[in-house]
């Protein structure tokens, strides 16, 4: 006799009992019920919102053009500081470039790095997994020595040397943590998709005659969405903490681009005497890189019991 | 409908057309028994051949590990057969040849937790069988899947829902009609009813009775639940550790089952008859 | 015979994303020292939810009342976890339906075997090791001493439940709540444990509270039996009475729609019972089965009374208003 099935699909005691008596509530709508339940959620996209507004209406919000230098404004402190002004918000660096309008176009270089190279590495990190996953065998095998391979290199110093020969910018950034971060993907999508092969659904679709590609694409990618969404996010922020890194070293965006990575660089010889010039950007790094977190966490928390029930 | 027949409703079978074939059928799995020994074989399933008439329903039985549900798998071309081959309607066929056999020969499963996709509606979930095969204009297709939900019981309302918007029983039945909306000749039903309740049980036995009479369809009704099988069933085959152990008429199965093993079965089956206490099987293994 | 479960209006309320779920609507029983009670039932009408909460593992967010819960004179209900504690394992013991997942994978069976006994104060690893390997060997395992050191993964789904089964038996509890122990394990299997648990009851005098599905099970090894349906119980008699004169309609359409060699005409259609089960959710009146009833009427909006309708001093009770008529007979008779 085949073992009646306890897979996560099929109900608990009280799960039985709600299939029977549900009422057809959307399923859109009870998770968005849910996503505005979740403090950490709302907290962490809210602050996303912010910055991702803040980055897209820079020309309008900046007070100044970013890259504007005045050697004779160089390192005013900011508003808060007894000779702080209302013309540089949040001081001037070096060369007197108002550090408010870096900032904000600073998000920009950010999120597009975050944004790009999550999705680069999403697309890569995803097809290896969901083939891995679903072949097994000798497939598997393989893709499994890359991704072993992959996680034995050191992310931060392959990106370093690989920059250090190609010279640094902002495509090159893109491409290498694009080629370097899709190993998250890669393993997490190969378990959902492993767990989801033996799945009944799978074998009925098969034995309808759908094409391998069919049965990938529309049948088991929709079912790890909720799997691969969290990992987006994350990605998305180690990513952009990668960019600061690379860019603190120098061989990331390269000046006078701003990046809150290079403005930290760029400070680090008066951190002790201008603290601000460092402190501002590393604390909009941390912020971002916080509401990401928060919002995968929460995506993830929110996507657990679904469809479980 | 001839009653005064052994005690069933259904009328005699013409014995000479032969829907589903399996001859010397195997498969057999490599077990690695370390690196110095020569591996091993599980014989999941041992050179079963089996007839099977059209019409007919043909129950197979066995318990866990037996084999039956690897020789469905099989016939769905979701395995590939170690030996031995398949016909359908008399010609062999690659079952791995799935889109080809999808008009002959679909599955019900037994879980209708997983078997239907949690992303996709009732309609498209039905639907999906003719987009893959092209059959009919986006207008017939609708209109195709209309009938056939119709046809099993689902009503409208249902029909932009999702899996688990449904009971188990609903959810059964649009398996049921994913599975016949191609029209196979062949069904084959592996623990359909397994996991459902009694009563929602009786509904989809009577729905896949009704189906079976109004399409003239073949069955291959895998189970373990013999009272289920005994009232479905024209003729039984008997599976265990790979091989077909008896092969008989329901009444002759039931009344008097030759084999050993056979005869466990019946008697481990325990029928709602108080009073009958449990009985002594020897203990195995 | 005296009681040694009793209880009384139980009641269990889980919150869900669409409002309150009433899982358990106020349900009597009683169980005897040394009685097979079976709770039976099809999946949601409550039977899993009652079982759990006898044994104090409801999950956190659901509320549990009862007018009384009684196990052999102490209420269970807001008794601390510590007594609940020493009442589990010791006195009461709980086998689960999932062979595979009920017994850590990361510990001897031994060592589990053992476990509850060594709570005991003043009992030695000796004599809970050799209780161990008694039961063992009397719930048909061989090799018992040899067992002991292995782990669950090394055993087949057959033998861990004849494990379980052991384990439930260490402490020599009074009761032993079961629910649905061979539903996951193959016919032959399923026989030889039921004849095994049936035994071990009468040899240990255990009352035991079987929760099942299957009714053909429940009328081979029970005493008495409780029939659950949306969470409340609709009728409870001795076995042979039940089956031989159901009295409520569901469970009269539940031994229909069963196929049985001899009774029921191969290839016919079966007696299904129409609809489906109504929403526990939200306010729940009246007579839940009236949907399904073919003798569902006006007085079937209020909420039946349980009557019993056997005369003399035999219990056979029913949730049905239409049965007054029948009570009204029997007192008349009597």
């Amino acid at each position: 006799m085949t073992t009646i099935s306890t897979s996560p699909l099929s109900g608990s005691p009280a799960g039985s009992l709600l299939q029977a008596t549900l009422k057809p509530v959307p399923l859109w709508r009870r998770k968005l019920n849910r996503m505005l339940g979740h403090r950490g959620l709302v907290l962490g996209a809210a602050i996303l919102a912010i910055i991702v507004l803040a980055a897209l209406f820079a020309p309008l919000l900046a007070p100044h053009d970013p890259y504007d230098q005045n050697v004779a404004q160089r390192l005013i402190p900011p508003i808060w500081n007894a000779q702080g002004s209302w013309e540089h918000v949040l001081g001037t660096d070096k060369l007197g470039r108002d550090y408010l309008s870096r900032l904000i176009y600073g998000a920009r270089v950010s999120l597009i790095i975050g944004c790009a190279a999550a999705l680069i590495s999403g697309l890569i990190g995803t097809t290896l997994g969901v083939l891995a996953g679903y072949f097994g065998g000798r497939v598997d095998a393989l893709i499994s020595y890359i991704i072993t391979t992959r996680l034995s290199m050191p992310v931060v110093l392959v990106a370093l040397a690989m920059a250090s020969l190609v010279g640094g910018s902002l495509k090159v950034v893109i491409i290498l943590l694009g080629l370097l971060l899709w190993d998250r993907f890669a393993v997490v999508t190969r378990s959902a998709t492993q767990q989801l092969r033996d799945a009944e659904f799978i074998a009925a679709a098969k034995a309808i005659g759908a094409s391998t590609p069919y049965i990938l694409v529309r049948e088991i990618l929709p079912n790890i969405m909720s799997a691969l969404i969290v990992v987006i996010t994350l990605e998305m922020a180690h990513a952009i903490l990668l960019e600061a890194t690379l860019s603190f070293l120098g061989l990331g965006v390269q000046p006078p681009t701003p990046s809150w990575g290079l403005m930290v660089s760029e400070g680090k010889s008066y951190m002790f005497f201008k603290p601000w010039v460092i402190v501002i950007p590393g604390l909009a790094l941390a912020i971002l890189v916080l509401a990401i977190n928060l919002v995968g966490d929460g995506l993830r928390d929110v996507n657990a019991p679904d469809g479980r029930n | 409908m001839n009653m005064s027949d052994i005690g069933t409703v259904a009328p005699a079978l013409p014995r000479t057309d032969i829907a589903l074939e399996l001859c010397a059928l195997s498969k057999v799995y490599a077990l690695k028994r370390g690196m110095f020994k020569a591996p091993g074989e599980i014989r999941a399933v041992n050179e079963v051949s089996l007839r099977l008439y059209r019409g007919e329903t043909l129950g197979l039985v066995g318990e866990s590990g037996c084999g039956k549900s690897t020789l469905a798998k099989m016939l769905l071309g979701l395995l590939q057969p170690t030996a031995g081959n398949v016909l359908i309607n008399g010609q062999e066929v690659d079952p791995t040849l799935r889109k080809d056999n999808a008009r002959h020969i679909q599955p019900i499963f037994q879980d209708p937790y997983s078997s239907l996709n949690p992303r996709k509606t009732v309609s498209e979930i039905v639907g999906l069988p003719l987009k893959l095969h092209r059959v009919g204009s986006a207008a017939e297709q609708k209109k195709s899947v209309r009938k056939i939900l119709d046809l099993v019981g689902m009503p409208e309302r249902t029909y932009g829902q999702y899996p688990n918007q449904l009971s188990g029983g609903q959810r059964q039945r649009v398996a049921i009609a994913r599975a016949l909306i191609l029209q196979p000749a062949i069904l084959i039903c592996d623990e359909p009813t397994s996991a459902l309740d009694v009563s929602v049980q009786a509904q989809i036995l009577n729905l896949l009775l009704d189906l079976k009479a109004e399409f003239g369809l073949t069955y291959l009704f895998i189970s373990h639940d013999l009272g289920v099988v005994e009232h479905l069933v024209d003729r039984v085959a008997v599976m265990h550790k790979g091989s077909i152990v008896e092969l008989d008429t329901r009444a002759k199965i039931f009344a008097d089952a030759q084999h050993p093993y056979t005869r466990m079965l019946l008697a481990s089956a325990l029928t709602p008859e108080p009073g009958l206490g449990i009985p002594e099987l020897a203990v195995s293994g | 015979m005296s009681v040694l479960l009793d209880v009384k209006n139980l009641r269990v309320d889980l919150p869900t994303e669409n409002g309150m779920l009433h899982a358990v609507r106020g349900i009597d029983f009683q169980v005897k020292r040394g009685e097979m009670l079976c709770l039976v039932g099809e999946s949601g009408c409550g039977k899993s939810m009652t079982s759990l909460a006898l044994m104090g593992l409801l999950p956190r967010k659901a509320a549990c009342t009862a007018e009384r819960m009684t196990f052999d004179g102490t209420e269970l209900l807001g008794l601390p976890d510590k007594k609940l504690n020493q009442l589990r394992g010791q006195r009461m013991a709980m086998i689960f339906q999932e062979p595979m997942t009920s017994l850590n994978p990361a510990y001897t069976l031994g060592n589990q075997l053992c476990e509850a006994m060594l709570e005991r104060p003043g009992v030695t690893r000796a004599e809970a090791r050799e209780r161990a390997i008694y039961l063992l060997h009397r719930t048909g395992i061989s090799n018992a001493e040899d067992r002991l050191r292995q782990y669950p993964h090394q055993l087949s789904g057959g033998l861990r439940q004849r494990v379980m089964i052991a384990m439930s038996l260490m402490c020599s509890p009074d009761l032993i709540i079961a629910d649905e122990p061979t539903t996951a394990l193959d016919v032959t299997i399923q026989a030889q444990i039921l004849r095994m648990i049936r035994e071990l009851q009468r040899e240990f005098g255990t009352a035991v509270v079987f929760i099942t599905h299957d009714l053909g099970v429940v009328s081979r090894i029970a005493d008495r039996v409780a029939v659950m349906y949306a969470g409340q119980v609709v009728e409870t008699a001795d076995v042979a009475q039940l089956f031989a004169a159901p009295q409520h309609p569901y469970t009269r359409g539940l031994l229909n729609c069963i196929p049985v060699r001899g009774k029921t005409l191969p290839g016919s259609k079966l007696q299904a019972i129409p609809g489906v089960v109504p929403s526990l959710i939200g306010d729940v009146s009246g007579c839940t089965f009236r949907n399904r009833c073919s003798l569902a009427d006006a007085g079937c909006e209020q909420d039946p009374p349980m009557l019993n309708t056997a005369s003399g001093d035999k219990i056979h009770y029913a949730r049905c208003h239409k049965l007054a008529a029948a009570q009204a007979l029997n007192e008349v008779a009597a």
